[in-house]
């Protein structure tokens, strides 16, 4: 630690120095006054007065100061800075880090050149000022505070030089607008420092002349805490009142220069400050500092890895510091509420605000279970005036047990904290203890911050007028949410800062409002239970929304096992057929299909399929596009007995082919297809016109059970071929006319824009025929462009429609008031965008807006849920009830029910369920599962979709739990991808990742090579595009290893990070040698087990997958910095973390030197 | 889907549709369905499934069919 190495005379003391200067001064220049700012050289000396006085001080501090050095301190309080005991007379002065500046440091070091610590605060003068006075004062700032003259320097060290002045930007804002200066005054706060070049604090003056104007003062946190603004502030007052004020600005100030306060071992508030000299942090091992951690350990046992943040934006694999905040002003006593209750229950402003902050959080997130990081200061009695950065944080753990109420959080939190305070440990030291760094996309132990200011009488009182202080945004966010709460003198603002990496402003703006909102409710009711995410914040836990199905209840209805005679769709339609024969059953771009023309063209079709052999129970395949063919031949294919297997027409024809050849019995073309040909090789092909038109009278359509096959629909396997769902008749009966959500009538003119071979499409078609009403096709250039899907809809007068969550998005993004005259608008098949609906309630939504979530597996819609204005205001939109004759059960791993607050698999039950997959027992068992809750030997379907119980019962779509993604549309199992890859030959495993890409998600396989083998990417690619139709086949990736996690599963972070490296393969020039006898690799070696402490140390080792951290990596490189001389920037190690790429990093920088 | 445990054992269970899956040995069995007598890891009960279960329709369907 650098202790001042001068050999100063212990008996001249800093008073001493400066009365002898002073006089020395006076006599040389023949004054009778000297002052702060005096300039030797303008008050007539000269070079000879000048190594006079050189020598005096030679003399007075024992020291071999320079004989110029009045050259370069000329004025006299610089000069005394410069010989302040510390300053090692006139030459810069290093020490090593504080905890906290070392938390600081490491920030800048990952995210160089960005403000995301800048302290950026303002003080508006609505009356003339003296401008040249205020520059003057700020000036002498930096002589009066060391941390004013302290740069930072890599690979981690603080250097304080001996003079600095503060600089003060002075803009003539006259007739300038205030957009104008607020743009100026962004660009100041937000311009990065040079942390190297001290001071690390600017002023910018806006001078509006009479009208007075602003001062902006810009500091970096490094040097300048809340506190540190506050002695700032009345040093400008003082010496703007008297330029001539004595340089020590009170007692305390002048005894911290003139003392000259070694700088801190940072753990000053810890035992570890006994540490001493050169022990890192964390090193002292003493009872006090284990009592501690041990303190820690326990209360941060097992602590949520993440916060459970409603983010409307794809997590990066780091996030940035990118930031903005939303402010809310409340005023003074409010929340009311909270403070009542706080009075009560004895707590402090900040524990009353820390319990408000958990219980907004709790509210938004849905979690009982919240680490809250608050900053502790670490200033002693002795630093009380001195400024610097004397805050660490500590990360508060809350844990609301279920049933809660605001009084028992109080309580806890007052626990929580005092607890806290009881044992300080710095913040870095617990991150070393307590934290694995295996999730890198996530700050350690904590990712959520609150702090609490008083500044109320916090100003700066110049020209008579006092201006209070106001703080800038930066753009910055240090969390991924901080709060914090400034309390002034008329209001109190709240400022939720946010990630925009995470969340827009608009969801940042809903998370703040909604934390308010809850705050301001939840504590007027303080003996009622907390509400957890969804609520509203109003309804107590345990209440139940209108329509949620209690978990694990048992199905409204019994499932029906029987059959029932007339369960047939195509019975259903005939019905409607009989009742209203001249209604129009579908139209396409102005053709017409009765009733009674449909129900003659299906029967013709029917009788066809039967003459050529095929009856009940055959399965039909129809690769066709939307249109009235597509409709008579599936209804046709029902009226046979079979089922319809709709295959995409668009898809090439090896795999249409494949898909037949697995689940098809026949086929139906229409008139005029390139299918025909390549389909007729594998089963037996008829075109539609054909069978139409063959002589006879058509038949009566066969009588079917609701157990009877209606359709089989292919869907991707991670088996390695595609899954074919068997769905029965009585699975689209519960879908349709019926469902509560959208009950289908004769007056319905129902949009027909789904793939056929999308379940969707059973939906539109089935519910429109099954009800009466009209199928209105709409051809694929109408879905293509959102201006003329409104023409559609308003032409045909649209009264249901589906839409996909895409396509809902582009429609609402161009033509938001396109639904207004929808009855029913339903929107699935991804997680939908809350701020596209937001837009489209705001635009004038359809009737009825309805999220409709469901697999296949059970027939379109699992649950359906009608989005209310409510939902919106609470970003929270449920997956809603089940269908009728439904069940939906949200489950551990054990198969237990979820309690509310938790999150689970969820499985689906009742009537919708398929029969399962065609010709894959084992698949179909694995995934449908016996149903405990219902009774009879009913089954549930594993929808493999991770779901949140909130409070309430209702549930949310969290995601998936296996690696399902979609590609361009397509649902797709990187397992099948996998499955193709290890039958390669040469291949010993793959695993496929999906990550996303500048088009949407990318797929890459990793893979291994066997015994002996040599893999070409580029080959192995070829060879996948044989196999794999164009979504699935993925980039190729040659490893040496998959890397595993502890619970030996394949390590898909790393492996992602292993992507994001340049492919060694690809490189053309030798690596870096690693030979054990190279002395330098030897020696980066050797650091690295020294600061990891561990013995192992192989080339290719990941420093963040051995526990090492961003702080261990400072360490890291300070220790190469000494040992080696080698400097080595943080973000480049961090690019590759690896031993190897160190070691190269470590001999780029000292080669140069070498050949010197 | 949530990998299971390796020690966690299942049988292969029936039900009167004549459908079949699994489920975990010591969890009490759901009502309407039975034990087939096969046990084993999760693997083992889903081959012999594999071998077992031959026609995914539903018992009721063969009958309504006029099969067995």
């Amino acid at each position: 630690m650098a202790e001042p190495t001068g050999t100063r005379r212990p008996d001249t003391g800093p008073e001493g120095l400066r009365a002898a200067l002073a006089d020395a001064w006076r006599s040389a220049l023949g004054l009778a006054d000297i002052a702060e700012d005096t300039d030797f050289f303008h008050e007539g000396g000269d070079s000879v007065l000048a190594v006079e006085i050189a020598l005096l001080v030679r003399e007075l501090t024992g020291t071999e100061v320079d004989l110029d050095i009045l050259y370069d301190h000329p004025r006299f309080g610089a000069l005394l800075a410069a010989l302040a005991p510390g300053q090692d007379a006139g030459r810069a002065r290093e020490r090593e880090l504080t905890g906290p500046e070392e938390r600081l440091w490491a920030v800048e070091q990952l995210h160089p050149g960005t403000a995301v610590y800048h302290v950026g605060v303002g003080y508006r003068f609505p009356v003339a000022w003296d401008v040249a006075r205020l520059r003057t004062a700020l000036r002498a700032l930096a002589g009066r505070h060391e941390a004013l003259r302290r740069g930072f320097v890599r690979p981690g060290r603080a250097v304080t030089v001996p003079e600095a002045e503060v600089p003060c930007r002075w803009v003539d804002a006259r007739g300038v607008s205030e957009a104008e200066v607020a743009a100026l005054v962004a660009d100041e706060v937000r311009t990065p420092f040079d942390l190297a070049r001290p001071p690390l604090l600017r002023a910018l003056v806006v001078d509006r002349g009479e009208e007075g104007g602003r001062l902006v003062l810009t500091a970096h946190h490094l040097v300048c805490d809340g506190l540190s603004l506050a002695l700032l502030e009345a040093d400008v007052e003082r010496l703007y009142a008297d330029p001539a004020a004595p340089p020590a600005t009170d007692a305390a100030a002048g005894a911290a220069q003139g003392t000259a306060p070694a700088p801190r071992p940072a753990r000053a508030h810890t035992p570890d400050a006994t540490a001493g000299p050169g022990a890192g942090p964390g090193a002292g091992a003493n009872p006090g500092a284990d009592a501690a951690l041990a303190h820690w350990r326990a209360a941060l046992a097992d602590c949520p890895p993440g916060l459970a943040l409603p983010h409307d934006r794809p997590r990066p694999a780091r996030l940035g510091t990118g930031g903005a905040a939303h402010r809310v002003s409340l005023a003074p006593g409010e929340p009311a509420a909270l403070w009542a209750l706080a009075r009560e229950e004895r707590l402090s402003p900040f524990m009353a605000w820390t319990a408000a902050y958990v219980a907004g959080l709790a509210a938004v997130t849905g979690e009982r279970d919240v680490v809250v990081c608050v900053p502790l200061s670490s200033r002693t009695p002795e630093q009380a005036a001195e400024v610097g950065m004397f805050v660490d944080i500590l990360p508060l753990r809350v844990t609301l047990a279920p049933g809660a109420t605001p009084r028992d959080l109080l309580r806890h939190v007052r626990r929580v904290v005092t607890g806290a305070l009881a044992h300080p440990v710095p913040f870095q030291t617990l991150v070393d203890a307590l934290w694995s760094a295996d999730d890198r996309s996530r700050a350690p132990l904590a990712q959520t911050a609150l702090t609490y200011l008083d500044t109320a009488g916090r100003g700066l009182r110049l020209a008579g007028h006092h201006a209070e202080r106001e703080q800038f945004a930066t753009g910055t966010a240090k969390y991924e949410l901080l709060w914090s709460v400034t309390r002034r003198a008329e209001e109190t603002v709240c400022e939720l800062e946010f990630s925009t990496d995470l969340c827009g402003t608009e969801r940042g703006a809903e998370i703040h409002r909604r934390l308010l909102r809850t705050v301001r409710d939840a504590f007027a009711r303080p003996d009622d239970p907390l509400p957890l995410a969804g609520a509203a914040g109003t309804a107590p836990a345990g209440a139940r929304a209108p329509g949620a199905e209690p978990v694990a209840a048992a199905p409204a209805g019994a499932r029906p096992r029987e059959a029932r005679p007339d369960a047939g769709i195509h019975q259903r339609v005939r019905r409607q057929a009989a009742a209203r024969p001249d209604a129009v059953a579908v139209r396409h771009a102005g053709h017409e299909l009765t009733y009674r023309e449909l129900d003659r063209r299906a029967a013709a079709v029917a009788t066809g399929l039967r003459r050529a052999g095929h009856a009940r129970g055959a399965v039909v395949a129809v690769p066709m596009e939307r249109g009235i063919p597509a409709v008579v031949a599936c209804l046709g294919v029902l009226y046979a007995g079979c089922a319809y297997l709709p295959v995409d027409a668009g898809q090439p024809a090896a795999r249409a082919r494949e898909i037949l050849r697995a689940a098809a019995d026949a086929a139906l073309v229409p008139a005029q297809s390139a299918l025909a040909e390549p389909l007729s090789g594998v089963v037996p092909t008829y075109r539609l016109a054909d069978l139409e038109a063959a002589p006879g009278a058509p038949g009566e359509p066969v009588a079917v059970s609701g157990e009877d096959v209606a359709y089989v629909m292919s869907t991707s396997g991670s088996t390695g071929r595609p899954k074919a769902v068997l769905v029965p008749h009585r699975a689209v009966s519960r879908l349709v006319p019926d469902a509560d959500f959208a009950a289908l009538t004769p007056a319905d003119r129902v949009a027909h824009v789904a793939n056929p071979a999308f379940d969707a499409a059973t939906f539109e078609m089935w519910g429109a025929l099954t009800g009466g009403g009209t199928l209105v096709i709409a051809d694929r250039d109408v879905l293509l462009s959102p201006a003329r899907l409104r023409a559609f809809l308003a032409a045909e007068r649209i009264t249901v429609m589906f839409l996909t969550v895409t396509l809902l998005n582009q429609l609402v993004d161009f033509a938001p008031d396109a639904f207004a005259s929808l009855r029913v608008l339903v929107f699935g098949g991804e997680k939908q965008d809350n701020r596209r609906l937001r837009r489209l309630f705001s635009a004038g939504p359809a009737g009825r807006v309805v999220n409709g979530y469901g697999p296949t597996e059970n027939t379109t819609f699992s649950t359906a849920h009608t989005v209310t204005p409510d939902d919106l205001a609470d970003d929270v939109v449920p997956l809603g009830a089940p269908l009728p004759r439904s069940t939906a059960h949200v489950l551990d791993e054990a198969g237990r029910p979820v309690p509310p607050g938790g999150t689970g698999e969820l499985y689906v039950g009742g009537d919708g369920l398929a029969h399962g997959y065609l010709g894959a027992p084992e698949l179909t068992a694995a995934s449908f599962v016996p149903d405990p809750f219902g009774g009879g030997g009913g089954r549930l379907y594993r929808t493999g979709d991770q779901v949140r119980v909130l409070p309430d019962g209702r549930r949310e779509y969290v995601g998936r739990l296996d690696g399902q993604v979609k590609v361009r549309g397509h649902r797709v199992e990187p397992g099948e991808i996998e499955h193709a890859a290890r039958r390669l030959a040469g291949v010993a495993d793959a695993v496929v990742l999906a990550r996303p890409g500048p088009e949407g998600t990318e797929l890459t396989a990793c893979v291994t090579p066997g015994a002996g083998a040599a893999l070409d990417a580029a080959e192995l690619r070829e060879r996948l595009r044989e196999e794999l139709p164009p979504y699935l086949v993925p980039a190729v990736r040659v490893v040496e290893r998959v890397p595993v996690t502890p619970n030996g599963k394949a390590d898909h972070a790393a492996l992602r990070d292993l992507l994001d490296r340049p492919d060694p393969a690809r490189d053309d020039g030798p690596g870096p040698a690693q030979d054990g006898r190279d002395p330098l690799a030897a020696a980066v070696a050797a650091v690295w087990r020294e600061v990891l402490g561990t013995d192992r140390a192989a080339p290719g080792d990941d420093f963040l997958r051995l526990g090492g951290h961003s702080l261990k990596a400072l360490r890291l490189l300070a220790r190469l910095d000494e040992e080696l001389a080698a400097e080595v920037e943080l973000a480049d190690f961090f690019a590759e973390p690896t031993l190897a790429a160190l070691t190269g990093l470590v001999r780029a920088d000292l080669d140069p030197k070498d050949a010197r | 889907m949530s990998e299971p445990t390796t020690e966690t054992r299942y049988q292969v269970v029936r039900n009167d549709e004549e459908q079949y899956s699994i489920w975990a040995e010591g969890r009490p069995m759901p009502a309407g369905w039975h034990a087939t007598g096969v046990t084993g890891s999760q693997d083992e009960c889903l081959a012999h499934i594999g071998e077992v279960w031959t026609d995914m329709r539903p018992k009721s369907l063969r009958v309504a069919m006029g099969e067995g």
